[in-house]
């Protein structure tokens, strides 16, 4: 039997009085891009903050290639990457600078640490402003220095928070040709986004978080198929997109309130 | 209803209240946790502190200002309204590092006019230590004057109030060019060059400089009246000189001179104004305060470059990234200098005088003690300019405690740079201590290091506060950890002075080395400690680092 890449049983965290994420168990399996879905508030964010290590559960436990982070921090965080919520860029630094210092942070050395960078600045189309401080980067411009950033020391696993966030079209399809290309070397990749097309286009796994519990959790196939056998008749014999399955699983309640803010233009 | 917004005129009054009862909300809501509490307290602490100074030097002036007044020699209050010139513009820059300094820039999204967004710039600026102390002294000038001629207790009144105003204006004027100036790379430059020409101005006015000119007594004598008189007569011209003359003028009858004095007064405080105006025209449409993007026409990358410490691993990597980020940061650099001009200023002269044995014994460990002050806000708050960066150290593979070693090995190679200058100058300027002092003064040091960096790192880690890397000013929420490390400062100093003083008063000075020595191995130890246990004390406040160093941007 295979180790998973990613594995959660129970996974729960609570802030004082309030649940963000119940019960959450779930198992990536090693080379599947698992999209991790949710509405604003759901709880995606922080079950990946559990999921790299930077919020401790309440309760529940993790494995990531069948390791905890209890037992054996450092060696995990090696194997893995992330695009976290806040990007972890250090604003006064220029893009080259700060590719050298994750490089050296994870322990690459000097010679392959400058070669990565500046085969990652040319990939990501970073290399002609070097003196500009990340700073003063556009947000996608520094959506694609984290990816980089992320990626640099080649990991296992790779969990990316929004990464198309304000990237335009032309760099997300340059990032998503190398999000496949890893996948086909054999890494696993945990995916969260709102952008539903591009996690059908690349995801062969999705989960759904609803009001912090795990409400969907399959393949795009399954899911399909579980919720065309709520529709009645003539509908169950279309293929849904995912957005039309996420709609189902989390409700639509918010565009019907929408007709009701009569007074926006 | 649609285009309600856009059709209604905005209420000044009603953003004025707006930002009121923001600020209320937000006093209470820090009162929630035990950090926004211990935040509170050092803020009533330290205002009041600086209200008991203010009041203190209020009483003072305030008598001062009775005796002259009372003896009909208004002109002689100027010897009043200077030093409280002085005090107002220059002490708020020297204890820059120690304010807290609200980033208005969050007003700019909302439909805020331009006299709003002054008038508020101004108002949080009365908060400010120097125009509460300065504020407070100028009162009792004017309650001292008052009570003594109350027959000119319109023309001191006006007096009063415009000089405050340009006291006013004036600080914040400088706060605001000097932030704009340390910004950006070339102007943090010219900034240092005319710092440098001032330092050395400086010097024409110190008689230590004239020693061996070969002139006699009588001739620094008379020299020194001559350049008194200048002094006094250029001073006319200026705002703590119009201000008495205006009352002067007004004493003997001169309405219309005392007119004339208070117009012209009147003309600098509107002159401050209009330079704070341009400052703040500037924020206001919306300038960025950062390094400017610099357009590169031809692709000229640095390929292959390796890193200034290439190779030396995570520790390295943290030791070069704390330079650049050190030299990028005017503000940082501005924080190191200002112990230098202070040492500088404050040796003034040391070699003469009565107090020559005194200065020539202690002015070294004072000038050392003095020259920690440059690091406090990087050696107490060392994760504070990380930002969302903070992020990448618990995401890495590097232990916490390597992260910790790098930012030491920065700070104290910095506070060695910075010894090395304040000891050059204070040499030079008071002579070679005593080699017992100097002797003590080494031991002590290898103890304070040590010691601070340890604390430095606790409250690093559990005082955190998010560092602004182109604002003079604190951040606001960073008090607490000012008064902390400041305490902490005034106790390590304590220790030294609580071992050499008795010990050289009883005849053993030579004792202290040895017993700072031992000291000195206990702080190493504790040092070490907190290294070991840094990856745990984090571990317990990732969350809160993270909210504190990125969220509440």
């Amino acid at each position: 039997m295979t180790t998973p890449a990613i594995a959660t049983w129970g996974l729960t965290r609570r802030f004082g009085s309030f649940t963000a994420v119940e019960d959450v168990s779930f198992e990536v399996a090693t080379g599947q891009f698992f999209g991790f879905l949710g509405p604003n508030g759901a709880g995606k964010s922080t079950t990946i903050k559990m999921l790299t290590g930077l919020l401790e559960p309440t309760s529940g436990s993790i494995e990531i290639l069948g390791q905890t982070f209890s037992a054996s921090a450092l060696d995990l965080k090696r194997q893995i990457g992330v695009v976290p919520e806040g990007m972890a860029l250090l604003n006064r630094l220029t893009a080259s600078e700060y590719l050298r210092f994750v490089g050296r942070m994870y322990g690459l050395d000097g010679e392959t640490t400058n070669q990565r960078t500046d085969e990652l600045l040319d990939f990501m189309q970073l290399a002609n402003e070097p003196k500009k401080l990340i700073a003063d980067f556009s947000h996608g411009m520094q959506k694609k220095l984290a990816m980089a950033a992320a990626v640099i020391h080649a990991p296992k696993v790779l969990f990316l928070d929004e990464p198309f966030e304000g990237v335009d079209a032309i760099a997300a399809g340059t990032l998503k040709a190398m999000l496949q290309g890893m996948i086909h070397r054999g890494a696993t990749i945990f995916l969260t986004s709102h952008v539903l097309e591009i996690v059908e286009r690349l995801c062969s796994h999705v989960a759904i978080i609803h009001q912090g519990r795990l409400v969907a959790n399959g393949s795009l196939e399954e899911l399909r198929a579980g919720v065309a056998s709520t529709l009645p008749g003539e509908e169950r014999e279309q293929k849904l997109t995912l957005e039309e399955i996420f709609l189902n699983t989390v409700g639509a309640e918010s565009a019907e309130a929408a007709q009701e803010l009569s007074w926006l233009a | 209803m649609v285009g309600v917004a856009a059709e209604s005129p905005v209420s000044v009054r009603a953003q004025y209240a707006a930002v009121a009862a923001m600020r209320w909300q937000m006093l209470l809501h820090s009162l929630r946790t035990s950090r926004g509490s211990f935040e509170m307290g050092a803020r009533i602490l330290s205002r009041g502190f600086f209200a008991l100074i203010g009041l203190g030097i209020g009483v003072g002036l305030g008598f001062g200002a009775w005796q002259i007044a009372a003896h009909d020699s208004p002109r002689v209050l100027a010897a009043l309204f200077w030093p409280v010139l002085i005090f107002w513009q220059v002490f708020p820059i020297t204890i820059a590092s120690f304010q807290e300094n609200a980033d208005l820039s969050v007003f700019l999204r909302f439909p805020v006019n331009f006299l709003s967004y002054a008038l508020f710039y101004i108002l949080f600026g009365l908060f400010d230590v120097g125009s509460l102390v300065g504020g407070i002294a100028l009162a009792g000038v004017w309650v001292g004057a008052s009570i003594a001629r109350p027959d000119l207790i319109g023309w001191i009144t006006a007096a009063v109030i415009l000089f405050a105003l340009f006291n006013i204006f004036l600080t914040r004027m400088i706060f605001s060019w000097i932030d704009r100036w340390l910004a950006q790379r070339r102007t943090r430059e010219i900034l240092g060059v005319i710092f440098l020409f001032l330092l050395l101005g400086a010097q024409l006015l110190n008689p230590a400089f004239y020693r061996h000119s070969g002139f006699g007594h009588d001739f620094n004598r008379v020299a020194m009246a001559r350049r008194i008189h200048v002094v006094e007569e250029a001073q006319n011209f200026l705002p703590p000189g119009l201000a008495a003359n205006a009352l002067n003028s007004a004493h003997e009858g001169r309405a219309l001179a005392a007119g004339v004095d208070l117009f012209f007064l009147a003309l600098y405080a509107a002159a401050a104004g209009a330079l704070l105006g341009l400052r703040l025209d500037a924020e206001y449409r919306g300038e960025n305060l950062g390094e400017a993007p610099k357009r590169t026409a031809t692709v000229s990358r640095a390929r292959g470059r390796g890193s200034v410490l290439g190779g030396s691993g995570p520790v390295g990597a943290v030791v070069e990234k704390e330079i650049r980020y050190l030299m990028r940061s005017g503000v940082a650099l501005y924080g190191l200098l200002a112990p230098l001009i202070i040492v500088f200023l404050f040796s003034n002269g040391m070699p003469g005088g009565h107090g020559a044995g005194f200065a020539r014994e202690y002015a070294l460990p004072l000038g050392v003690a003095y020259s920690f002050l440059g690091l406090t806000r990087f050696i107490y708050n060392n994760l504070g300019g990380e930002g969302s960066g903070i992020q990448l150290y618990f995401l890495s593979p590097t232990p916490f405690r390597d992260i910790m070693l790098g930012k030491n090995i920065v700070h104290t190679a910095l506070f060695l740079l910075e010894l090395a200058l304040v000891s050059t100058i204070v040499i030079v300027r008071a002579g070679v201590p005593d080699t017992r002092v100097l002797a003590a003064t080494f031991a002590w040091l290898l103890f304070a290091m040590p010691a601070q960096l340890a604390i430095g790192n606790v409250l690093s880690i559990t005082m955190a506060y998010r560092m602004n890397m182109v604002r003079m000013g604190r951040e606001e929420g960073s008090l607490g950890n000012s008064l902390l490390s400041m305490l902490v400062q005034l106790l390590v100093f304590g220790v030294g002075a609580a071992v050499y003083i008795p010990l050289s008063a009883t005849g053993h000075a030579g004792l202290a080395s040895p017993v700072l020595l031992l000291l000195a191995v206990g702080s190493i130890w504790f040092w070490l400690r907190t290294l070991a246990n840094a990856g745990e004390m984090v571990a317990a406040r990732k969350e809160t680092l993270v909210a504190t160093l990125y969220k509440t941007a």
